[in-house]
């Protein structure tokens, strides 16, 4: 019978101007974020750095998706750099993650972009707190491509999000173990509408690009939020390797609404310390 | 204290998982709805369907998490709809959706208006008496009307993937489809092998839309759907304005139902002659012995074993005739799911039940 492998899309652009004022406004908030950064950096802190895989097991559930649930390995990359001082902490990071997912035997392909996050934490009031916490940006691009289902489509939802982030620091024996807790409050988010036109569609990759930022709206709880969760745990203060659990959620609550939840290790190598 | 705190809120994200939704709803009840579409509606009892079995039958369809996909199931006997349910959404007995290649059975039926009407002369006719693009495409005139209606063109023409042309077509690259077809190289000679393929039903579209002066579409709607009584169908064009003839209808079950009705009825509905009898009986007459296992005739199916005339379209949509019983099943399934992932294994046994308890 008819088969075709298509992807059903529909052009809706944001006015040129609208656009470039949210854009404008980000770039404000990346400038600060850098500032402080920058500030930190220069001030003789403890600086660490370490590089991450974290294979684990994700979960997608689109609204477009007629309620299925596709599940499958997934698999993480990353870096992170802490700078630390007695007050604050500032941390950065980038992560890369593809995973395929099935669903009935239904193949699906997920790819997640983190170019950026940035958290700048205060420690928490108390002489002896490990505990630090403070606001966070972070750019979070998630891409799911399903070949086999509506002739083919895939969806974009995309996340700029100001939240805030914990991080709990805390000495068991020779370990060391870190949890950490991060949550979006509010931000930009881009979700790519439902087009099903059953019939005529756009293809190619140049459409998936152009829909990476479609409808890029302010948004908050009430719309979306993005939470992790990690534990992490390093055997001994000097290990290069550190191992830790990762909880991911992402949730956009209008239709159509997308559900993405992961489960991971995390492997954390520790590359340089000064 | 902490080891604790660490325990529980591990066991707490490790049980951290999405659930399917309900695909189907659980059935409830097959009795048809007033809805004033044109349809009678009576009882699996009133029309010698044992409705409990029915019932039976409707229970397992709702509760088979092997076929996900399907959205509806229909029965008509002696002219009457006697059953329905919709597995998601019961706004599917108005809201219409794609048929896809169901289309293909439409274009049959109104060839045959069009030649009753003598828009066309007959099926052996070339194509290039009707198609002035042939005369940039020596090649093709040989391909008589009849090629088309079975796939037997030999234009090198592909449905499939990405490398198939239909899926130019459905990405409105070509300007002109007319062109873009007889265009492709000839790779057959025509009327010899038949392939199962777009093109051919297109043309036939571009041939009727050549004599009627209008889109098929809405010369469809003057001689076949109106007296059909069909009101939620819609038919696109291409963008250069010729009706498709592939694929391209979104219509409801119901409707759907109505063109199978017709031809059970040779050609009437409601006792009005819609297409000749004389063209009922050609296109449902079988032109290839096997087509993915089954017959196919003027761009109609037929399963000899059964003894059915079949739609059917891509994703699932099916409208069974069973002559021999006065019956028709029709089912159809979300749209657009691809190769195996679509309603089609074991198909016909739901129609097969259906027909055991109809005496």
């Amino acid at each position: 019978m008819h088969c075709v492998f298509q992807v059903c899309r529909k052009s809706r652009h944001m006015t040129s101007n609208k656009l470039k004022f949210k854009q404008m406004k980000l770039s404000i908030i990346s400038l600060l974020f850098l500032l402080l950064f920058f500030n930190c950096r220069g001030q003789g802190n403890e600086i660490s750095r370490n590089s991450f895989f974290s294979p684990g097991f994700a979960q997608v559930k689109e609204g477009a998706n007629f309620g299925l649930v596709f599940n499958g390995p997934a698999m993480n990359y990353g870096m992170n750099w802490d700078f630390k001082n007695g007050k604050r902490m500032i941390t950065f990071g980038y992560e890369l993650g593809v995973g395929v997912l099935f669903s009935k035997s239904i193949p699906a392909l997920g790819i997640y972009l983190k170019p950026a996050e940035f958290a700048y934490m205060f420690r928490f009031p108390g002489s002896n707190s490990r505990l630090f916490i403070g606001p966070s940006l972070k750019f979070e691009y998630n891409y799911y491509l399903y070949p086999q289902l509506q002739s083919g489509f895939d969806y974009w939802f995309t996340d700029f999000s100001c939240g805030v982030n914990a991080r709990y620091d805390f000495k068991y024996r020779s370990s060391s173990f870190q949890l950490m807790a991060n949550s979006s409050l509010m931000g930009f988010v881009s979700r790519q509408p439902v087009y099903r036109d059953p019939y005529f569609f756009d293809l190619g990759f140049k459409y998936a690009v152009r829909d990476l930022h479609q409808n890029l709206t302010f948004a908050s709880l009430e719309k979306y939020n993005t939470t992790k969760l990690e534990i992490l745990w390093k055997p001994r203060l000097n290990s290069r390797f550190t191992l830790g659990y990762v909880f991911n959620y992402s949730g956009y609550y209008q239709a159509p609404g997308i559900r993405l939840v992961s489960h991971s290790i995390k492997i954390v190598i520790n590359k340089k310390q000064k | 204290m902490k080891r604790t705190a660490l325990f529980l809120l591990s066991t707490l994200l490790f049980t951290s998982c999405l659930k399917e939704a309900e695909l189907k709803k659980p059935f409830v009840s097959f009795t048809p709805r007033q809805i004033n579409d044109g349809w009678e509606i009576s009882t699996p009892s009133q029309e010698n369907i044992d409705p409990d079995a029915l019932a039976e039958i409707y229970r397992d369809f709702h509760a088979d998490s092997d076929i996900w996909q399907v959205r509806s199931l229909l029965v008509f006997r002696n002219g009457k709809l006697i059953a329905e349910s919709y597995t998601k959404d019961d706004n599917d007995i108005t809201t219409p959706r794609a048929i896809w290649s169901c289309t293909k059975q439409v274009v049959g039926l109104l060839t045959g208006i069009a030649i009753e009407k003598q828009m066309i002369n007959n099926v052996n006719d070339s194509i290039s008496t009707y198609l002035t693009e042939t005369s940039l495409y020596q090649d093709k005139k040989n391909i008589r009307i009849e090629d088309l209606l079975t796939m037997r063109s030999g234009i090198s023409y592909s449905n499939d993937g990405l490398a198939g042309q239909s899926d130019d077509i459905l990405r409105q690259l070509p300007d002109k489809s007319t062109d873009f077809i007889l265009g492709r190289h000839l790779q057959d000679i025509p009327g010899v092998n038949a392939q199962y393929k777009d093109c051919d039903p297109q043309l036939v579209s571009a041939i009727i839309q050549s004599q009627c002066g209008k889109p098929t579409a809405e010369w469809a709607k003057e001689v076949l759907f109106a007296k059909l009584e069909i009101k939620n169908l819609r038919w696109n064009n291409y963008k250069d304005g010729i009706t498709l003839g592939g694929f391209g209808i979104l219509t409801t079950p119901r409707e759907l139902a109505k063109f199978g009705q017709c031809v059970l009825d040779s050609g009437e509905w409601k006792r009005e002659t819609i297409v000749s009898k004389e063209w009922i009986k050609q296109m449902t007459t079988v032109r290839i012995e096997d087509m993915y296992g089954y017959q196919f005739c003027y761009l109609w199916w037929r399963d000899k074993n059964r003894g059915m005339t079949f739609m059917w379209g891509h994703g699932g949509q099916y409208v069974c005739i069973i002559p021999s019983k006065n019956l028709i099943v029709v089912m159809t399934a979300e749209v657009n799911t691809q190769d195996d992932f679509q309603f089609n294994k074991g198909v016909f046994n739901w129609v097969d039940r259906i027909v055991q308890i109809a005496d």
